[in-house]
């Protein structure tokens, strides 16, 4: 019994209940919306959240990666749910919401021994899943930050700039020589 | 008008209901991101409002008067006596929930609060106790609830988490536009001296000194002349407008945001160069420095007040006509309530533009007139030069402002100037654009940082759209006519597609305008090179 061949015919469901548990997050009358709503310009939370789990799955059950698609995937729900008002805990445990639906499927097998390895390089897969999580929410925290800071700073300063009080270093390159010239 | 769907259409399609769980009863803390800071006192005391001292919506407790109830009462008698439209809007929704997901709050936030018709039940509910005869009888059987402290703090959450775009009334088969709602629940809560400073602050400031920021009027010259300086920089004509000139055959008046904040000026520069390429007779005021009215976010005398200003500035400079720049809900002022409050302002004369003898009859009354309106008419008359290619290094998509989408119909005449100045443009999705465009997210006075969370997540459909045209066709530029958007938008699209700038369309005009006696142009307005090749082999 080859788990990830397994996996990959029970995908649409394992999808589905993991897509469930995600949304469970949000109020009861949204999430009827967040996944019924089929157009992903009337509904983007749903239809991003729905495109991310399922290019994620395709990745977690793998044995080898492509490092980029999968964080890719994760931003996309990351990059909504760190504006959105959630916990950082709450924000990354999407990640979490697959494991009962996989080991659903592989309890069965589990005392094969492929199986067992491949339920804990699982594991290990989903331990990596949440550090690549944890550094995107941490990017997005830190970039709204930066941008509240940069809007109260400019508000003012790019008129000081413009009316001459203050006269900042020009742009020309990074290295002292080339700013003196 | 483009194509809307039909209320038909509309009802088959609802998909969505409102809340089934007692709206009431789901929790709503007030939390950092998603309030703008209060006003500050002296603010509030320059316009006459109450000045309530430093708080925070924060605090559990909040600084009202003692008689605030029969003051919320009062208010609300005499609005809906004034207003018929608002008497309508409290009786006629059938919570049909047509309007429920169109909200681009409840969208990015999943808020059952943030939908439209939540958001109006807010201050029904409340009409429906104290003001209807079933109401009064049977109390919430009837959908009535009891005026509290936590309803007021509901409504400064709420009615500050909707940007007044009117999307939502697109969609109601009734036509009752939340907007407005929120308007009435903002002149209510300021009462009680509840504002925000992100509003009070742009309208105190416009009131005294005649624009948001409080420039002065030596100032705003200044920054003009340096503005001028970069115009002969990239095209060898130095130009010199007036200021204040009597006289003048038309007033020209614009947002602030066009000449105090990138990349709003360089839409003020490419005014500047329209203009001088066209000898038109113009005259800028250091008065009426300001197209923007915040106004409109606080109450309709507020709004009256800063509107009354640019009028006043006409009639005192004898201008014929005012053309308006590229600003937001300067024109749902103007489209909407100038009349009834200020006007006609018969004192001047139908906007005819001197250049094409087009006569603006739209504007007959007001005597306002939109730049894009104007450009337009040149355009279509052949009486500008341009060269499209030199934004040739621009995709540009074009974003719907609200406003002049959805308050003035004003969905051509943008699209027409951008595709004679550009060689590139895309459209994003259908029902984003036109009158069911998405809102920056940040409009009705909530571009302030301290929403920033707010901002991100109400601009998520708007962004996402623009993504799509990014991953599509490479767009890399969103043009716009609204000075908030050109504020908002930055941030926006550094979060969600980092690729793509922000651009008002007259920076994309002046691009493309080939004046006489001009330099061989090597840079666009932003100082960047024409061509990529030519800066390669500088080198
Ligand atoms: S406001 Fe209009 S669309 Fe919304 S629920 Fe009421 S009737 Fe329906
Ligand atoms: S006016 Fe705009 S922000 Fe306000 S409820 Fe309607 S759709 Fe939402």
């Amino acid at each position: 019994m080859n788990p990830e061949t397994l996996l990959s015919q029970k995908r649409k469901k394992i999808i589905n209940q993991w897509f469930d548990a995600v949304i469970a997050a949000y109020p009861d009358d949204s999430t009827q919306f967040f996944k019924k709503t089929a157009d992903p310009f009337a509904n983007p939370v749903g239809s991003t959240i729905e495109r991310s789990l399922n290019e994620l799955f395709d990745e977690l059950i793998k044995s080898e990666w492509d490092q980029e698609a999968v964080k890719n995937a994760i931003d996309g729900i990351i990059r909504i749910q760190s504006v959105q008002e959630f916990q950082p805990s709450d924000a990354i445990g999407f990640i979490f919401s697959i494991k009962p639906s996989i080991r659903k499927r592989l309890t069965k097998y589990e005392n094969e021994k492929a199986v067992k390895a491949y339920l804990d390089a699982l594991d290990a897969n989903i331990e990596q899943l949440l550090r690549i999580a944890f550094d995107l929410y941490m990017e997005c925290r830190q970039k709204v930050f930066l941008m509240r800071a940069n809007q109260s700073r400019d508000r003012v300063r790019q008129l000081l700039i413009k009316k001459g009080y203050i006269e900042e270093i020009p742009e020309k390159g990074n290295n002292l020589e080339d700013i003196i010239a | 008008m483009s194509e809307v769907p039909k209320p038909d259409e509309l009802i088959e399609n609802i998909d969505h209901t409102p809340p089934e769980e007692e709206w009431e009863k789901i929790e709503s803390p007030i939390t950092e991101g998603r309030f703008s800071y209060p006003a500050k006192g002296k603010n509030l005391e320059v316009m006459e409002f109450r000045a309530p001292g430093e708080w925070s919506p924060k605090d559990e407790e909040w600084p009202l008067p003692d008689n605030w109830q029969e003051i919320i009462h009062e208010g609300f008698k005499e609005r809906l006596e004034k207003y018929r439209s608002l008497k309508v809007f409290m009786d006629i929704c059938v919570r049909c929930g047509a309007c429920a997901d169109k909200c681009h709050y409840f969208i990015g936030t999943g808020d059952p609060k943030n939908m439209p018709v939540v958001r109006a039940e807010l201050l029904r509910s409340i009409y429906r106790k104290d003001f209807t005869t079933a109401g009064k009888i049977l109390g919430s059987i009837a959908g009535g609830r009891s005026l509290t402290k936590d309803t007021i703090k509901e409504w400064f959450s709420y009615f500050y988490q909707c940007s007044e775009c009117r999307r939502c009334s697109v969609f109601c088969p009734y036509g009752i536009d939340t907007a407005e709602v929120t308007m009435m629940g903002r002149e209510l809560l300021n009462l009680l001296g509840l504002n925000i400073n992100w509003i009070m602050e742009p309208v105190a400031n416009c009131f005294r000194t005649g624009n948001h920021l409080g420039i002065q009027p030596q100032a705003f010259k200044e920054i003009v002349d340096f503005l001028t300086d970069d115009i002969e920089e990239i095209t060898g004509i130095k130009i010199n407008p007036s200021f204040n000139r009597k006289g003048a055959e038309i007033l020209f008046i614009t947002p602030s945001g066009d000449y105090f904040a990138d990349p709003g000026t360089y839409t003020f520069m490419g005014y500047l160069m329209l203009f001088e390429a066209l000898g038109l007779d113009y005259t800028l005021s250091t008065y009426a420095s300001e197209g923007g009215n915040f106004g409109l976010f606080t109450s309709s005398d507020t709004m009256k007040k800063l509107n009354s200003k640019m009028y006043a500035e006409a009639r005192r400079l004898g201008v014929k006509w005012i053309l308006g720049g590229e600003c937001g809900h300067m024109w749902r002022v103007i489209n909407q309530y100038m009349d009834t409050m200020n006007g006609p302002a018969d004192f001047m004369e139908v906007p005819k533009s001197p250049i094409t003898g087009t006569v603006f009859n739209n504007a007959a009354s007001t005597k306002m007139v939109h730049i894009t309106e104007f450009t337009a008419d040149l355009i279509r008359h052949n009486k500008l030069k341009l060269d499209p290619s030199r934004n040739d290094s621009y995709k540009v998509t074009f974003h719907d402002s609200c406003n002049p989408s959805r308050a003035m119909g004003l969905l051509d005449e943008p699209r027409y100037v951008i595709q004679n100045v550009c060689n590139n443009f895309y459209e994003m999705p259908e029902n984003t654009i036109r009158e069911q465009t998405f809102c920056c997210g940040s409009g009705s006075g909530l571009n302030n940082e301290e929403v920033m969370d707010l901002r991100l997540r109400g601009g998520l459909p708007r962004a996402n759209a623009v993504k799509h045209v990014y991953e599509k066709y490479g767009v890399n530029m969103l043009a716009c006519i609204c000075a908030i958007d050109r504020a908002a938008f930055p941030p926006l699209m550094e979060y969600w597609v980092p690729e793509v700038g922000t651009t008002g369309v007259h920076e994309l005009v002046a691009n493309a305008l080939v004046m006489d006696g001009e330099i061989e142009r090597t840079t666009n307005l932003r100082f960047e090179p024409l061509k990529e090749e030519e800066d390669e082999s500088d080198e």
